[in-house]
């Protein structure tokens, strides 16, 4: 099948003129797009770039007319020509799926779990055109094939559920690419999936531009996948471009403040580490925690065992900070969870300081957590909503009774300060604060008891670049002059390259490799930690070019 | 949902203006117990406001008097039911395992036996008196406290607030009394006000069955009860009135869940979603 087009070269596929979008907010209305103009022509890979609340989304829904009734847009958006800001509702149909279509972040909620994947692809493809079934299910089989999903005729029948993460997003596409759209829009379409299938998706992507000849906006927050694919960038930064340049220049040569505060927060793999040291070793003597062949196991429905984690060992020496890094479903966070008494063990021990936290009674444990802590993921969800940024960060210390009354409002203002928040913020409730604010306010909760350990389960991954080296800048500081030993849970080489010297790397609840950080990154001794660190898109234009080259194609896989 | 323009607030100002009844009403108005003969079956606006009963006592005094005892038993009912009710479904949703299984199977029981019968039955074999009373609605309303409770309770375990909490090496009656009591308050207090509409119709039902409390005391049921015999002769408002009034109550009670319930979950309140 071909897909070639017969667009000239020069007349772009997209463009985007002078696009403003206001939403009404509390006491007025708010911009959350301003003057924002590009094109994208056929064949070419824009990438749209910026953090959270940068227009950058709102600008691809306004493309496909997908904004909310209550939003003001202005300017025009013209795709081969049609304004998609003046058409109405049965012409943006015709116009959704046929010229323009979209691929979000999240697979599993943007695909039907009730209906069998083939009939979600021809389903699109009867929207804008009429031919008979058998043709349509050719047509269906084919795009499953093309987007690499392996075989396609069986898999024609196969439900969301039953494929992994990867094969969902490739169905997305398929979908997306059913009726040859001369524009197709990536939300943020690697972001939820691990960064093995991640490369893999974007070799998808950069291959069907090239077979397609389709205009494609990848909108993302990573720069190491915008140097990965895109051909121009748009910097986006509270609703406005503050940058427009090809990816070439605009990595090696940034013109904007910004672009470059951006790039330099990216946590760099290879990158030497600011402090010097020796060569770590293991730590001998009493270690802050040892994990002995720890095994987790849950029981499935039909009696059979699901190996969390298995025979897993590995142990922290004081003022130490151990990355311990996997994909998900590697068991990283089983082992976060066992090694804070938040899970039992199946087999094995885990001791704090010396004692077999299995082994302790309640009461024991309570007053052993007088001296470890824990940060999690979302600290939206793992800070009280219900209670103040000041009543979140003394809890610790009430409930250990380290502090009196008056002492404690002194203490929580101390760690504020030490967490970079502002005093006034005190009296304010979590979802008044940023994401980056609240993960600090999380921080200062758990050290505000000082603890000697502290475990972080993936303690920035939800908070955007500039965010993230903020906070773990913070984190660094904070633990160079308390010098607690930490459990650093991650699925970022570069943030554990970053914060840690020793390592361990999961895998199906297995650690397969551990060792010093710097060994490992520079002679990976598995072939899984080699295609990991292979697979991390490096915000350099030229390194993913040649890397292309060497990359295995993984047609099928993922 | 007619949740926009005057309907919430008239059916507040007749809750309040109900609730004012009853706070004032046993002192500016006659005694609900004055009997005058000469004067019974008065029409309403002729010696009495809404009108006197068989014996010549006033309707409006009795009525004040009767949504005294109402809203009494039917509130204490339902904080004595939500206490014991939210106990238990706290409990169950996490500590889990035996606990559940043993607490639910106790509302499975509850729940099969209609909720009528039930209080019918408690009074009957306690004898009727207002603490009687109590005791028999809260007996059947707090399986709802404890369902809703626990699905609240297991939702919210999951996330990682629970788990902060804790690591930081609190006690389980801190964590769930300082920390999830709390975050599901807005569904309790919803289902509470609800929990008060029913509770008032059960107890109307009881005393027109007979068993509220025992005369002289008026209630509204047995108002209902008394005046059914009158209404053939076309005197309607010895019954008609307690009707209505118990009627608009629960209207009125129930329109404030509804209202509450709009404004406590998030989702429902207006305004753009801030994800895009």
């Amino acid at each position: 099948m071909s897909f070639e087009r017969s667009d000239g070269p020069a007349v772009p596929v997209l463009q985007i003129r002078d696009l403003s979008v206001e939403f009404p907010a509390k006491g007025g209305r708010v911009r959350a797009v301003s003057r924002v103009s590009y094109d994208v022509h056929a064949g070419e890979i824009v990438a749209v770039v910026g953090e959270s609340g940068s227009g950058k989304s709102v600008t691809a829904l306004a493309a496909l007319g997908l904004l909310p009734a209550s939003a003001r847009v202005t300017g025009r958006i013209l795709i081969n020509g049609a304004d998609m800001l003046a058409l109405d509702e049965p012409s943006l149909e015709r116009m959704r799926g046929a010229q323009v279509a979209i691929v979000f972040q999240n697979p599993l909620s943007s695909l039907n779990p009730t209906v069998r994947v083939g009939r979600q692809i021809t389903e699109a493809i009867a929207l804008h055109e009429a031919m008979p079934g058998q043709a349509m299910k050719a047509r269906a089989v084919e795009l499953l094939s093309q987007v690499g999903i392996e075989d396609p005729r069986q898999r024609f029948d196969a439900f969301p559920h039953q494929l992994s993460g990867g094969q969902r997003q490739r169905v997305a596409i398929a979908i997306a690419l059913s009726c040859r759209p001369s524009v197709l829009i990536a939300d943020e379409a690697t972001t939820a999936l691990d960064v093995t299938v991640q490369a893999q998706v974007l070799d998808l992507l950069r291959r069907l531009r090239d077979e397609t000849r389709c205009g494609l906006v990848v909108i993302t927050h990573n720069m190491g996948v915008v140097a990965d694919i895109a051909d121009r960038v748009i910097v986006m930064k509270d609703g406005e471009v503050v940058e427009a340049a090809p990816v070439d220049a605009l990595f090696h040569a940034p013109r904007h403040d910004y672009t470059r505060r951006l790039l330099r927060s990216v946590p760099k793999l290879g990158a030497p580490s600011a402090r010097v040291h020796d060569a770590p070793e293991a730590p001998t003597g009493r270690c802050a925690l040892q994990v002995e062949g720890v095994c987790v196991g849950y029981r499935r429905p039909d009696g059979s065992v699901f190996h969390a984690a298995q025979d897993v060992s590995f142990s922290i020496g004081r003022n130490e900070v151990f990355g311990l890094i996997g994909e998900s479903g590697s068991g990283k966070s089983t082992i976060g969870r066992c090694a804070a008494g938040l899970t039992q063990v199946s087999a094995g021990r885990v001791m704090i300081d010396g004692q077999d936290i299995g082994r302790l009674g309640f009461g024991r444990m309570q007053a052993l957590r007088r001296n470890f802590a824990m940060i999690f993921q979302d600290p939206g969800a793992s800070l009280d909503p219900r209670r103040t940024v000041a009543q979140n960060i003394a809890e610790p210390l009430i409930v250990h009774r380290l502090a009196s009354r008056h002492d404690i409002a002194r203490t929580v203002l101390e760690w504020l300060d030490k967490v970079d928040v502002q005093r006034s913020l005190a009296g304010r409730y979590p979802f008044e604060l940023s994401g980056g604010q609240k993960q600090r306010v999380a921080i200062a909760r758990a050290l505000s008891i000082s603890p000697s350990f502290l475990i972080a389960d993936e303690p920035t991954s939800a908070l955007d670049v500039s965010v993230q080296a903020r906070v773990l800048d913070i984190f660094a500081r904070l633990q160079e002059t308390l010098r607690f030993a930490c459990l650093f849970i991650s699925h970022d080489l570069a943030v554990v390259e970053s914060m840690c010297r020793r390592m361990a790397v999961m895998r199906s609840g297995r650690i397969v490799e551990l060792g010093p950080v710097d060994t490992i990154m520079r002679h990976p001794g598995n072939a899984y930690t080699e295609r990991l660190i292979a697979s991390i898109p490096v915000p350099d234009p030229r390194i993913q070019r040649a890397r292309h080259v060497p990359r295995p194609s993984q047609l099928t896989a993922g | 949902m007619g949740m926009t323009g005057q309907g919430p607030r008239i059916w507040a100002a007749l809750l309040a203006l109900m609730l004012l009844g009853i706070a004032i009403g046993p002192w500016a108005l006659p005694s609900p117990l004055k009997l005058d003969v000469l004067h019974a079956f008065a029409p309403p606006g002729s010696v009495a406001v809404l009108g006197t009963d068989e014996l010549g006592r006033s309707i409006l005094a009795r009525v004040a008097t009767g949504l005294q005892y109402s809203v009494g038993v039917a509130v204490l009912g339902t904080l004595l039911g939500a206490s014991f009710g939210i106990s238990v479904g706290l409990a169950a949703g996490y500590f889990g395992g035996l606990v559940d299984r043993v607490s639910m199977r106790l509302v499975d029981i509850q729940i099969v036996i209609p909720q009528l019968l039930f209080a019918m039955v408690v009074v009957t074999v306690l004898g009727p008196s207002f603490p009687t009373l109590v005791i028999a609605l809260s007996l059947s309303c707090w399986t709802a406290f404890a369902r809703v409770t626990r699905a609240q309770v297991l939702v919210l375990r999951q996330q990682e607030m629970v788990a902060a909490m804790i690591t930081v090496g609190m006690s389980r009656t801190r964590l769930l009394l300082w920390h999830v009591l709390p975050n599901i308050s807005g569904a309790l207090t919803v289902l509470s006000t609800l929990e008060v509409a029913h509770l008032i119709l059960a107890e109307a039902a009881l005393g027109y069955l007979g068993l509220g409390i025992p005369p002289p005391s008026p209630t509204l049921g047995r108002m209902i009860a008394d005046g059914t015999s009158a209404l053939l002769s076309g005197i309607w408002w010895p019954a008609l009135v307690p009707g209505i009034v118990v009627s608009l109550l629960i209207l009125s009670i129930s329109r404030l869940g509804d209202w509450l319930q709009a404004r406590l979950d998030p989702r429902q309140r207006p305004g753009f979603a801030n994800e895009l």
